[in-house]
């Protein structure tokens, strides 16, 4: 097992590596001139040469990048090109907001995903399987923001019942975090679904009935510990869409999040900002695949032996 | 006088679909007797498995029973509740299944496993039923039980998660344990210490077995009485001693000499015409008249009867069996 | 029986196939399967040669490396004299026509949207067997072989019942005139009425096209049946080799002797003298020192737990690895 985590983690170095590659050439892509940006409209052409040549956009490419990773590995993200604050200080503020409502956002999808996909598979083409998997189908079909939009409007600025925006509180969190797992919650319900009819035809239900277990027992104990096996997988990838996800609704509900700072720095090309925005974004995404990885495999051992 | 445990009469389990009406089970009478052990025998197909699920009211959509009785001590299994069921279930009846390697559930203990079951019918605590738990498990043969009740499934061998079934199975003390193919996923060495556990076991809880399989070499061995099924009718029904030296019904002697023997020298094995038919097959005769030998007119217009042949014991469903027998002598019956 | 001086067709020497084992701990000894391990035998031309043996004895893997469809760790397996792991690109596509193979459930691994006629023009296309003008005439020339109707030809494999797939799978084989076979549990999944069926046809087969079969099986009936050689395996090593007869008569092997004492029979009147085997069989990732049987074995004595028996000869085609076969009475 601690071989299977140490080779993992070393997969995914050059993951990381790849990602701060892929991040400073799209930037480089990106039409527009941070100078320029920098500058301010209306700065002399003269301003401009002189900042560029202080940020060392003058460079070759290959200089740019080789100096950006130097810093990287002694820890340094750089400087803000906007306020010149540590980069890394900047991300150390949003992040924890955006974390908070990932796993929020998480939470929701687990608890909702999981209950929807029981009631659903119980009975299976029952009106009330039909109707979970109708809802569910609608949550997979609608984009989190334009979710996120609607709810607004209904909760917010309709009935008054909770705050438009902002992130200081409970009331504040609900719709955002709706919002953002709902789709997650619909992908695991049906999931959960399919999983526990896959399950219920297994030799050992059949077996747990001849023993004359109680109905509710086979759902609980035999059926929905080996089903959500597999559902661990994808509420793992769901944490990874979630936090694309948060760039999103960040900027519907006005948080202060990773994502919405990301947004805000591609448009004004402050480009140590954006790439450690999205590098320390990368990192989280692998990381939690990693733990999603072992936890799979912790659970699933009994069943890859054969 | 033996007493009787359970009585089916005219069992049908139909699979009712939009291709129509398989007639997997159709019409059996099986008495089984305490403490005894009654083969049901037959190849796949034939109805042997649905039978026994039929009794613990099990059989699979769109499997139903349509009709037909199954008394355990005179009460009725048919018209009882799925709740009544329950109780019943690993309780009084007891069953176990081929497939040791996917039968228990993989990711509980196996000590659990077996602590549950006594759990749901009985009223005692976790922690006695744990203890009995290791005591069933040491009572099939588990060295250091106490370690193996922590295990999960993946952690056994074969052999091992069979005999966790048999602890399982009997963990309430049944009074018929139906053991569908219960050796034959297993290697053969294995399989002569599952069948010989199953059998001392048996008179130490003083239990029927309803031994269900498509191994003649396996009832002949532990088999008190058996009755042969072919499409879902019994068509043969005797005690094991009676049945194997002499057999009446042709199919029952086309199985037998469609074995190759261990104990003699054969150049050539004498199969069966055709296969098995399907239950969705209608017939009018004798459903094994176009696979017989001795099939005549009377065989594909009339459907025959289980009769009694010399005494009640033995019961044939054969217009011919009398020619059957005076045929050429069963080649099995010969010693090497 | 086979005659002495005949030169074997197939020839097996040394062969050992081991298999590395998935590190569980980063300290830890990279560890084998001693799937086969150093097992000679040959087969002669016309005859038919068994393994058997349960699971987990290797059986299955030697069957594997003489299709080459696994390189040996080492040793060599001959086939005509020629060692199959040296063939040319051109001897060894002959290589793959002349022998072929009979699965548990050959339609496994077929498109079950291909008629049997694609499949059967595919067979002998890729060996190339003969004209494509004649390939009608030898299809419906197989079909009588196997004894099924000839409008099987145009029919889908999920059309078929398992009596007819393995008499397909067996046609298959024969369509581009194999001279071996190996036959990988071929009968087992079979009912015993539609087995018989099959077991007659191969032997009728092998006398008419004067095939040679390995057959590969878990159950003694049925090697006995077949077979006129018989190797028996146990947890990589074969511990007896002997003519049929020889070996149901006279088994020489605790554990032969416990295999046949084990198989239930259809027969009131037979009272067999079990052996009572105990416990399970060891693992191949390690298994027990000297003979590797003795862990089970009622006989074993400390010269059995330290010394690993060689396979002798103990009349001229009688061949045992256990150190008291000649003492042993049963």
């Amino acid at each position: 097992m601690l071989l299977f985590i140490i080779k993992r983690l070393l997969q995914t170095i050059p993951v990381i590596f790849g990602v701060t590659l892929v991040v400073f050439l799209i930037m480089q892509m990106v039409p527009g001139d941070t100078a320029q940006v920098l500058a301010g409209e209306g700065a002399s052409q003269e301003t401009i040469e002189d900042l560029r040549e202080e940020y060392g956009l003058n460079d070759p490419l290959h200089v740019q990048y080789f100096d950006y990773m130097k810093g990287l590995l002694q820890g340094d993200m750089g400087q803000s090109l906007k306020n010149e604050r540590p980069v890394i200080d900047e991300i150390m503020v949003r992040l924890p907001i955006s974390i908070e409502l990932a796993i929020y956002a998480t939470i929701v999808t687990i608890i909702f995903g999981i209950t929807a996909g029981i009631i659903s598979a119980v009975r299976p083409y029952s009106a009330s399987d039909m109707t979970v998997m109708v809802i569910a189908l609608l949550g997979i079909s609608f984009p989190s923001f334009w979710l996120g939009m609607i709810l607004m409007f209904i909760f917010s600025v309709e009935l008054q019942w909770l705050p438009v925006s902002g992130w200081d509180s409970v009331q504040h969190m609900v719709l955002p975090v709706l919002a953002l797992g709902t789709a997650g919650a619909a992908i695991v319900a049906r999931m959960t679904r399919s999983s526990m009819l896959e399950v219920v035809r297994q030799d050992y239900i059949r077996t747990a009935k001849a023993k004359g277990i109680k109905n509710y027992l086979i759902i609980y104990k035999h059926t929905l510990r080996n089903a959500l096996i597999p559902v661990i997988t994808v509420v793992g990838l769901q944490f990874g869409a979630l936090l694309g996800g948060t760039v999103l609704i960040e900027s519907v509900f006005a948080i202060n999040g990773l994502g919405r700072l990301i947004l805000e720095s591609i448009r004004m090309r402050d480009l140590p900002m954006v790439q450690g925005g999205v590098l320390v974004a990368s990192i989280i995404f692998v990381l939690v695949n990693l733990f999603v990885d072992i936890l799979y495999k912790f659970f699933n051992r009994r069943i890859d032996i054969n | 006088m033996k007493e009787t445990l359970l009585e089916i009469e005219g069992l049908k389990t139909h699979f009712i679909t939009k291709k129509g009406t398989g007639r997997v089970v159709d019409g059996i009478d099986l008495t089984v007797y305490k403490g005894e052990t009654l083969g049901i025998v037959g190849e796949s197909g034939c109805g042997k498995s649905m039978t026994s699920l039929s009794i613990l009211q099990l059989v699979p959509e769109p499997g139903k029973i349509v009709a037909g009785s199954i008394k355990l001590n005179g009460d009725d299994l048919v018209t009882k509740t799925e709740k009544q069921m329950q109780a019943i279930r690993g309780n009084h009846i007891s069953m176990i299944f081929q497939e040791p390697m996917t039968s228990l559930n993989p990711v509980i203990t196996v000590g659990e496993q077996i602590a549950e079951t006594i759990r749901a019918h009985q009223p005692i605590s976790r922690k006695e039923a744990r203890i009995k738990s290791i005591e069933m498990l040491r009572l099939v043969g588990i060295p250091s039980p106490e370690e193996r009740a922590k295990q999960e499934p993946y952690q056994l061998s074969g052999g091992m998660r069979q005999r966790v079934v048999i602890a399982m199975a009997l963990a309430c003390n049944p009074e018929l344990l139906i053991a569908d193919e219960p050796t034959t996923a297993l290697d053969v060495t294995i399989q002569s210490q599952i069948i010989k556990l199953m059998k001392d076991l048996q008179k130490e809880l003083n239990m029927a077995v309803l031994f269900i399989t498509h191994d003649l070499g396996v009832v002949a061995e532990s088999c008190d009485r058996v009755a042969v099924m072919y499409a879902g009718e019994i068509v043969e029904k005797s005690t094991t001693e009676e049945l194997f030296r002499k057999p009446k019904h042709p199919y029952t002697k086309g199985l037998l000499d469609s074995i190759p023997k261990i104990n003699e020298v054969q150049e050539e094995l004498t199969p069966m015409k055709g296969s098995i038919p399907s239950p969705f097959t209608e017939h009018s005769g004798c459903k094994f008249a176009d696979r017989c030998p001795l099939a005549t007119d009377i065989c594909f217009e009339q459907h025959p009867s289980l009769v009694a042949y010399e005494n009640d014991s033995y019961q044939v469903r054969c217009f011919h069996y009398n020619e059957s027998t005076s045929g050429k002598d069963v080649g099995h019956a010969k010693q090497s | 029986m086979p005659s002495k001086a005949k030169t074997p067709i197939l020839e097996v020497t040394h062969l050992k196939q081991y298999f590395p084992v998935k590190k569980e701990r980063i300290l830890e000894a990279k560890r084998y399967v001693q799937a086969v391990d150093d097992v000679s035998f040959s087969v002669e031309p016309g005859t038919t040669v068994s393994i058997v043996g349960e699971s987990g004895c290797g059986k299955s893997t030697t069957g594997r490396a003489i299709l080459r469809l696994d390189d040996p760790t080492s040793g060599t397996i001959e086939y005509n004299g020629q060692d199959i792991a040296k063939l040319s690109k051109k001897e060894l596509k002959a290589f793959r026509g002349d022998i072929q193979v009979i699965f548990q459930d050959p339609f496994a691994s077929l498109n079950p949207r291909r008629t049997i006629r694609q499949m059967l023009n595919e067979a002998m296309s890729i060996q190339n067997v003969m004209d494509k003008t004649k390939r009608e005439d030898r299809m419906l020339e197989l079909m009588d072989l196997v004894g099924l109707p000839y409008d099987s030809l145009e029919r889908l494999p999920h059309e078929f019942s398992g009596g007819q797939r393995q008499r397909l799978g067996i046609a298959r084989a024969l369509a581009v005139n194999p001279k071996l076979i190996v036959c990988d549990e071929a009968v087992s999944a079979l009912d015993v009425s539609v087995q018989a069926q099959v077991l007659n046809l191969m032997k009728k087969l092998q006398k008419e096209l004067n095939l040679t079969y390995l057959f590969i099986s878990h159950d003694l009936s049925v090697v006995k049946h077949i077979s006129n050689r018989i190797i028996v395996m146990y947890l990589g090593k074969i511990v007896e080799i002997a003519d049929n007869e020889d070996l149901f008569q006279s088994p020489r092997h605790p554990y032969t002797q416990a295999l046949l004492s084990a198989i239930p029979i259809p027969d009131v009147n037979v009272k067999r003298t079990q052996i009572d085997i105990t416990g399970d069989v060891p693992s191949p990732i390690n298994p027990p020192k000297g003979c590797r049987f003795h862990t089970r074995c009622p006989f074993a004595t400390e010269h059995c737990r330290t010394v690993e028996p060689e396979l002798r000869t103990i009349n001229n085609t009688h061949q045992v690895s256990c150190h008291y076969a000649e003492t042993l009475s049963f």
